[in-house]
C-alpha cells in the first residue's frame, strides 16, 4: 500500500524542526507523486519562561495558522524526495504587537529505506531521512512570539526504525539531529545574551535533538497513529523574566500527537489526513494545542504506480 | 541489501555535501570587539588648563608628588615591573590586548552591558500591580536599577563627564610632576603596548579604572564584585604590559575614586531618586490630565503599568537649566486629537501598521533599543566608538567627546520627558486600537519622541567632533527618528519635534565644548 502524508502538525519548534516532516517509513513507488495542501493551527496561552509556566496579558493567546503546499516523489522505490513550502500567519489575541505573515522556510527531504527484514509475523524496516531547510523570505526573526521562524538554515538527519506486523499494527522509533546555522541577521547591531553584550546582528543557536516513539495501525483505507515526541535544544539561554523569547533560547518540548488518515484507494487518488496534539511539558516554549488537516492527491508520473513498498 | 547500502551511501553523501556547504559559515561568535593599540594622536600638555565639568579646578583633588626616579623606592618599583612584564602568559596577553590603549572605551562598554542587563521591566504581581526596584534593597526582585533610557543616559553622562574631569586632573598632574614612562628610565623593561608620549604619573588607565569602578558600583550596586574584578584586571594589564609602576597606578586609582565621589555627590541630589514616582504622584498626574477633558495617554500594557519616570523632566540637567527646560525647550502643543492635521498623522501610522515594508520593519527593529539592550543613548555611545578609536583619540580626548555626547543626550532626554508629561499626549494606539506595532509601545506619553531627541542630540555632538562625518551621523539620527513611525508607536510630528528639540539642546553642549580649551 502506498501512503503519502505531507504535513506534520506545527510544533512550537516547527521553524527549527520543519525538516522533520517525513517522519514515517512509508514510501512512494518509483514515478509516483503525492501532492497536497494542508492547513494547520497552533495556539497557546501559557508558556514556559525557563521552567516557570506563565501567561502574559500583553500577548494573550498566541496563534499560528499555516498553509502548506508540498509534493513527494518516488525517485526509485526506496528513495523519495519531498518538498514543502509553508505560508504562516501569526496573531496575538491581546496587546498591541502586530501579527506577521509570509513564506517561512523551504523544506527539502530525501528519505531512503535501508532495509526491510522479515522478523516473526511482521517486518522490521530501517530507514533514514535527510532534511534541509532555509528561509524563503526575510521575515522578522527577533520578534518572539510572533516571528514566523528562526531564519536559520538547517540540516537534519533522522534515523527511523519500525516494526510492522502483518495484522497492521506497527511500532516505531525515530531520532533526529538538526544542525542549525547561526541566525544570520536579527536587524539590529546589539543584543544581550547569556550575560554577554554582542555588537553584531548574528546569533549563535544550538543544535536540536529530538526523538519520537510511535504506535499505530494501518490497513487499506486508514492509518491511525499516536506519537510521543521530545524536542531538546542542546543549550541556550532561558527567557528573561517577563521578556519575549530570543532565538538562542534553550527551547524544549514534549508533545503527544494523534494522526488519522483516510485513503479512498490504496494506490492512487485522494486521501485525507487529520492530526492533533498537545504540549505536555516544555521549556522556553508555548504550551500549545495544535492541529492540521491535509488533503493529498496521489498519481503516477512513470512506472506502474501503486506498488506496495 | 545491495540497494540498501546504495541508498544509505547516497543519503550520506548528500548530507556530507550539505554539511560542508553550511559549515563553511563559521558558527563561532564571540562577544569580543578587538581594537588595535595605538599611540595617542595628541599629547595635550595644556589639558590641565581645560575647563572641567564639575571640578572647580584641575588640582581640586590633591595628588602627592611621586618618588624621584633615582630614589630606591622607584628603582624597586622598576625592578618589580621588569619582572611583571618579562613574559606575560597567554591569558595576560589577552587581557593586555583587551584593555590596550582603549580603557576608556572598554568601561563605556561595561556600562552598556550593565544597562542591557538591568533594562528589564518587572512582571505583574498576583494582584495585578507591579513592584518597583528599590535602591535600598538593590538585590531584591525587581533588581535595582531599572535601567530604562532615562537611567541609562544619566549613567553614561556621569561616567563620561566624570572621566573627562578625572583625566583633565590626571593630565594636570602628569605634566606638573613629569615622571616619564618606566621604560624611559630602564630600557630593559619589556613593553607590550605602545609607550605613550605623555608622563606616566598618575596612570590615566588607573584613573579610568578607579573612577569607573566607583561610579558604576553606585549606579549598579549588585555588580560591585564584577566591577572590582574588572578594575583590578585593567590595572594589572598596565603592569603585565610594562607600562606603569605600582605608584603610577595607586595614584591614578586614588584620584579616580575621589573624583567619582564628587560626581556621585551630584548624582545623589540631581533628582533621579524621585523619577519613578509613587502611586500618589501617578494618581495626581493622571487626575490633572483627565481634568483637561482631552484624550490622554494611558498604559497599553495588560495589566496597566504605572507611567515610566514621570519626574525625569525635573532631573538636574548639565548644559541647560530646569527653568529653560520648562520655557525655552517647551514645545508647541501637538495637533489636537480630532483635527484634520491630527487625523492625517494618525492615518499615516495606521498605514505603516498595515503596510510597512520589510525594510521599514527592519529599520524599526534596528533602532528599537528596547529591553535587554543598551538603550538609544547607548546605541549612540556605540556609534561613536569606532570614530573615537580610528581617530586615535587619547582617553582624555575620547572622554571629552563622550562627556559632551552624553550630557547633551541626557539634557535632551530631560527636555523630552518634560514635554511628554506636560502634554501627556496619547499614543497612536490609544486613539486607534487597530494600530498594531512592531516594537513594544513604551509605557509613557507619546509627544515628543525620545529616540528622536536622543539621536538628534547625539548626532549633533558627534558631528561637531567629527565634522567630515556629520552628514552620516545626521542621516543615522533621522533614520532612528523615523524608525519610531515605522514601528507605529509615534506620529511623525512626535519624531520631527523630538528631533528639533534634541538638535537645539545639543547646541548648548557644543557651545561648551568650543570654549573648554580643548578644541
Amino acid at each position: 500500500m502506498t501512503k503519502c502524508y505531507l504535513f506534520i502538525p506545527m510544533l512550537l519548534l516547527s521553524a527549527a524542526l520543519s525538516a522533520q516532516t517525513p517522519t514515517d517509513l512509508q514510501f512512494l513507488s518509483s514515478g509516483d507523486v503525492c501532492a497536497g495542501v494542508g492547513i494547520g493551527y497552533d495556539a497557546w496561552s501559557k508558556y514556559w519562561e525557563g521552567d516557570v509556566r506563565r501567561e502574559n496579558g500583553n500577548v494573550g493567546t498566541v496563534s499560528r495558522r499555516q498553509f502548506s503546499a508540498g509534493f513527494m516523489l518516488g525517485i526509485v522505490n526506496r528513495l523519495n524526495v519531498h518538498i514543502r513550502v509553508p505560508y504562516i500567519t501569526t496573531h496575538a489575541s491581546q496587546g498591541t504587537l502586530n501579527g506577521q505573515s509570509g513564506l517561512q522556510d523551504l523544506n527539502l527531504n530525501l528519505k531512503g529505506k535501508f532495509a526491510e527484514i522479515r522478523l516473526g509475523k511482521g517486518n522490521l524496516v530501517l530507514g533514514g531521512n535527510l532534511g534541509f531547510s532555509t528561509p524563503l523570505s526575510k521575515y522578522l526573526v527577533d520578534f518572539a512570539p510572533l516571528n514566523l521562524g528562526f531564519g536559520t538554515t538547517n540540516l537534519s538527519y533522522r534515523q527511523m526504525a519500525a516494526y510492522q506486523t502483518d495484522m497492521g499494527l506497527y511500532f516505531g522509533a525515530r531520532a533526529n539531529y538538526t544542525y542549525r546555522s547561526n541566525v544570520p541577521n536579527i536587524h539590529r547591531d546589539f543584543y544581550y545574551d547569556q550575560g554577554n553584550a554582542y555588537y553584531l546582528n548574528e546569533i549563535n543557536v544550538d543544535d536540536v535533538f529530538d526523538w519520537t516513539l510511535a504506535a499505530g495501525y494501518t490497513d487499506a483505507h486508514i492509518l491511525a497513529e499516536i506519537d510521543f515526541n521530545a524536542v531538546n535544544t542542546l543549550g541556550g539561554s532561558d527567557i528573561r523574566t517577563w521578556e519575549p523569547g530570543f532565538p538562542s533560547n534553550d527551547m524544549d518540548a514534549a508533545t503527544l500527537t494523534g494522526r488519522f488518515d483516510y485513503y479512498f484507494s490504496k494506490s492512487k487518488g485522494l486521501n485525507f489526513s487529520v492530526t492533533g496534539g498537545y504540549t505536555l511539558s516544555g521549556r522556553n516554549a508555548g504550551q500549545s494545542v495544535f492541529g492540521n488537516v491535509g488533503i493529498n492527491y496521489l498519481f503516477s508520473l512513470w512506472g506502474k504506480g501503486g506498488a506496495v513498498q | 541489501m545491495n540497494n540498501s547500502i546504495k541508498y544509505a551511501i547516497l543519503i550520506a553523501a548528500a548530507g556530507a555535501c550539505l554539511l560542508m556547504a553550511i559549515s563553511s559559515c563559521n558558527k563561532d561568535i564571540t562577544p569580543d570587539i578587538n581594537y588595535d593599540a595605538f599611540e595617542y594622536g595628541s599629547i595635550d600638555e595644556d589639558a590641565g588648563t581645560w575647563k572641567t565639568v564639575l571640578l572647580a579646578s584641575p588640582g581640586q583633588v590633591a595628588v602627592p608628588a611621586p618618588a624621584d626616579p633615582a630614589s630606591p623606592e622607584y628603582l624597586a618599583e622598576l625592578a618589580a615591573l621588569k619582572a611583571a612584564s618579562a613574559s606575560p602568559n597567554a591569558d595576560q596577553m589577552d587581557k593586555i590586548n583587551k584593555w590596550s590603549t582603549n580603557g576608556f572605551i572598554r568601561w563605556n562598554q561595561v556600562a552598556r552591558e550593565l544597562t542591557a542587563k538591568y533594562f528589564i521591566f518587572s512582571k505583574p504581581n498576583e494582584d495585578g500591580y507591579y513592584s518597583l526596584p528599590s535602591a535600598a534593597h538593590p538585590d531584591q526582585y525587581p533588581l535595582f536599577p531599572l535601567s530604562t533610557p532615562p537611567y541609562a543616559v544619566r549613567a553614561y553622562a556621569y561616567l563620561s563627564a566624570g572621566s573627562f574631569d578625572a583625566l583633565v586632573a590626571a593630565w594636570h598632574y602628569k605634566f606638573q610632576y613629569d615622571r616619564m614612562a618606566p621604560s624611559a628610565y630602564d630600557a630593559s623593561i619589556a613593553t607590550h603596548l605602545p609607550v605613550q608620549p605623555v608622563p606616566s604619573y598618575p596612570s590615566e588607565d588607573a584613573v579610568i579604572a578607579g573612577f569607573s569602578r566607583t561610579l558604576l558600583t553606585a549606579m549598579f550596586p549588585n555588580e560591585a564584585a564584577y566591577l572590582a574584578q574588572l578594575a583590578t584586571e585593567h590595572e594589572n594589564t598596565r603592569l603585565w604590559a610594562g607600562m606603569n609602576v605600582s605608584s603610577d597606578l595607586a595614584a591614578g586609582d586614588s584620584l579616580g575614586r575621589k573624583i567619582a565621589g564628587i560626581f556621585l555627590a551630584r548624582a545623589k541630589s540631581d533628582g533621579m531618586g524621585a523619577t519613578l514616582g509613587n502611586p500618589a504622584v501617578w494618581d495626581s498626574i493622571t487626575a490633572a490630565q483627565t481634568a483637561t477633558g482631552k484624550p490622554i495617554w494611558e498604559s497599553l500594557e495588560n495589566p496597566a503599568r504605572p507611567m515610566l519616570a514621570p519626574n525625569f523632566g525635573y532631573v538636574k540637567p548639565w548644559t541647560v537649566t530646569t527653568a529653560e527646560v520648562q520655557t525655552t525647550y517647551r514645545l508647541p502643543a501637538p495637533p489636537a486629537v480630532g483635527t484634520a492635521e491630527f487625523q492625517d498623522a494618525l492615518d499615516e501610522v495606521l498605514h505603516f501598521s498595515k503596510d510597512a515594508t520589510r525594510d521599514e520593519q527592519h529599520i524599526a527593529l534596528r533602532w528599537d533599543d528596547g529591553t535587554s539592550t543598551y538603550t538609544p543613548p547607548g546605541h549612540w555611545n556605540w556609534i561613536a566608538e569606532p570614530f573615537v578609536h580610528d581617530a586615535r583619540l587619547s582617553p582624555l580626548r575620547a572622554a571629552r567627546v563622550y562627556a559632551y555626547l552624553n550630557m547633551a543626550m541626557e539634557d535632551a532626554g530631560i527636555a523630552v520627558w518634560d514635554n511628554k508629561y506636560f502634554y501627556f499626549f496619547p499614543r497612536p494606539t490609544n486613539i486607534n486600537p487597530d494600530i498594531k506595532t512592531i516594537v513594544p509601545i513604551p509605557n509613557f506619553p507619546s509627544y515628543p519622541s525620545g529616540h528622536s531627541g536622543f539621536s538628534a542630540a547625539g548626532a549633533a555632538v558627534l558631528g561637531h567632533f567629527f565634522p567630515a562625518d556629520a552628514a552620516y551621523f545626521k542621516a543615522e539620527a533621522q533614520e532612528a527618528a523615523l524608525s519610531r513611525l515605522y514601528g507605529c508607536i509615534h506620529y511623525r510630528f512626535d519624531c520631527d519635534e523630538g528631533f528639533t528639540l534634541g538638535e537645539q539642546i545639543a547646541q548648548k553642549a557644543v557651545g561648551l565644548a568650543v570654549q573648554d580649551g580643548g578644541e
